[in-house]
């Protein structure tokens, strides 16, 4: 477990209506260290039933007939800080993408899961289908752009990168990102039971390494 | 314990009931019922709780139940099925039915809902669609006795065309002006499903579309104009973020009569006061 550095500077948000039930705001200027923070906050308003950020904005869902006030002041010295947990996710490097990644970046293939290994990642934001993170951490020399056609079925569990994007799929789905290899013995989504949900949360950290099974 | 068995299941059905409120940030939209004022006037009249999980038809079930049980269905009134009895209820040029039996459909609740979640196969009666044959247990008997009234029905057969009132979206910039998209016509589209009723008819034109925009959070209604210009709004299992231009967002109180409305009906977007 990690802290986050004390925050002191309070942040301003102003939210514009998206809707007549959510509100907006852009978040760009928010540290994406302290995203986490500010989504705990948002969560925790008592007006607030719902609230979910991605990079660039903040969405807040006011309780009904709540008011949520359109400027806010985040409190960040205020508020405890977060910690942060580390998942190390075990890595088969057998991807489909792999050879071709290898030659694009002009690496030798054999070097490539050792480069992508060699970083952490933090998970930015949630979303596409339930489970999957959007990580962030990777240096731009190993970014791939997204591939021309989307495949109609990558595999379960499968890692692969996006854009300036790491993330591994939860499920078979779609998908149009370089495959890289398989995250194992790892469950990205519970479905049932108390701990249903995704295993990944804003802020979490995630490291790769060669899997032992 | 009662419980009610579906027989025969015919096209996709599955449990809803109010969806599950504060887990945007775990990557669940809120789910739940396309026409949740209709759940929970049936509910009201067998004596339900409103959030009690009912069943939305998109074809045809058969069911029995194994205990004397009240049940009601949109358009007729609460009506009383014993044991040994069966019912059908059939879409007849609706989008969808909704059902309501007394107790409610008391699958386990994940994350404060009941509701099915196709794409993630959570929630709902093992996570899926209802088959033929599915037994589901059905809760303690409400201590109410409920209100029989006629319920509403559901509309079929398209007679006028749906007026939905827009308020502009983040993206509204995007369009040549809002009034573009309130001079198309647009027809429900058939591949529309929870997670979005896809429009045609007419395309939208963006004024510039940036490759690889950052992600925005989505909520029902947005209006996205995916790469083809035929715009999707957003249903109740819509994923929580995407990259595609949010031009507008439909009124709330639009929402429901949109979502209820039979596929190949026509559309026309106003602007919302």
């Amino acid at each position: 477990m990690m802290a986050l550095p004390a925050l002191s500077q309070p942040v301003f948000l102003r939210f514009e209506p998206y809707g007549d039930r959510a509100l907006l705001a852009p978040i760009a200027h928010v540290d994406p260290a302290h995203r986490a923070t500010l989504l705990e906050y948002l969560r925790a308003h008592p007006s607030v039933a719902d609230a979910m950020l991605t990079e660039h904005h903040a969405l807040v869902v006011p309780h009904e007939a709540h008011d949520f006030p359109a400027e806010h002041t985040v409190p960040f010295a205020d508020l405890p800080p977060r910690e942060a947990r580390t998942f190390h996710i075990g890595v088969r490097w057998h991807g489909a993408d792999l050879a071709e990644a290898a030659d694009l970046l002009k690496v030798p293939a054999s070097n490539l899961p050792g480069l992508y290994m060699a970083h952490p990642y933090t998970v930015s934001f949630l979303g596409f289908l339930p489970g999957f993170a959007y990580l962030r951490g990777l240096p731009p020399a190993l970014e791939l752009p997204r591939r021309a056609t989307v495949r109609p079925r990558v595999p379960a569990h499968a890692l692969a990168v996006g854009g300036p994007y790491i993330g591994i799929y939860p499920e078979q789905s779609p998908g149009g990102w370089w495959l890289l290899g398989e995250a194992v013995d790892v469950e990205l989504f519970v479905r049932s039971g108390p701990d249903a949900g995704p295993l990944f949360r804003v802020g979490d950290r995630v490291t790769l390494v060669e899997a032992t099974t | 314990m009662n419980s009610v068995q579906f027989t025969k299941v015919v096209g996709p059905a599955c449990v809803q009931d109010l969806g599950r409120v504060g887990q945007l940030a775990l990557g669940l939209p809120l789910g739940g019922t396309m026409a949740p004022s209709r759940l929970r006037a049936l509910n009201f009249s067998i004596g339900n709780d409103p959030h009690a999980a009912g069943l939305e038809v998109f074809g045809s079930v058969t069911f029995e139940v194994t205990h004397a049980t009240r049940f009601a269905v949109d358009g007729g009134p609460a009506e009383r099925l014993e044991p040994g009895q069966s019912r059908t209820i059939t879409t007849d040029g609706q989008r969808l039915r909704i059902l309501a039996l007394e107790g409610g459909i008391d699958v386990p609740s994940v994350l404060g809902g009941r509701g099915l979640l196709p794409h993630a196969r959570m929630g709902g009666h093992d996570g899926r669609w209802l088959r033929s044959g599915d037994v589901l247990p059905l809760g303690a008997l409400p201590g109410a006795d409920g209100v029989h009234t006629p319920h509403e029905a559901l509309p079929s057969t398209p007679h006028a065309e749906l007026l939905v009132p827009l308020f502009p979206g983040p993206d509204a910039h995007l369009l040549l002006s809002m009034e573009h998209i309130y001079a198309a016509s647009f027809r429900l589209s058939r591949t529309s499903d929870r997670s979005g009723v896809r429009l045609e008819g007419s395309s939208i034109d963006l004024v510039s579309r940036e490759p690889g925009a950052p992600s925005l959070p989505l909520v029902p209604g947005a209006v996205q104009v995916p790469p083809n210009g035929l715009p999707i709004v957003l249903g109740p299992d819509h994923p929580v973020s995407g990259g595609y231009p949010v031009v507008a967002v439909v009124a709330r109180s639009a929402l429901e009569p949109l979502f209820v409305a039979p596929l190949g009906s026509t559309l026309r977007f106003v602007p919302s006061r």
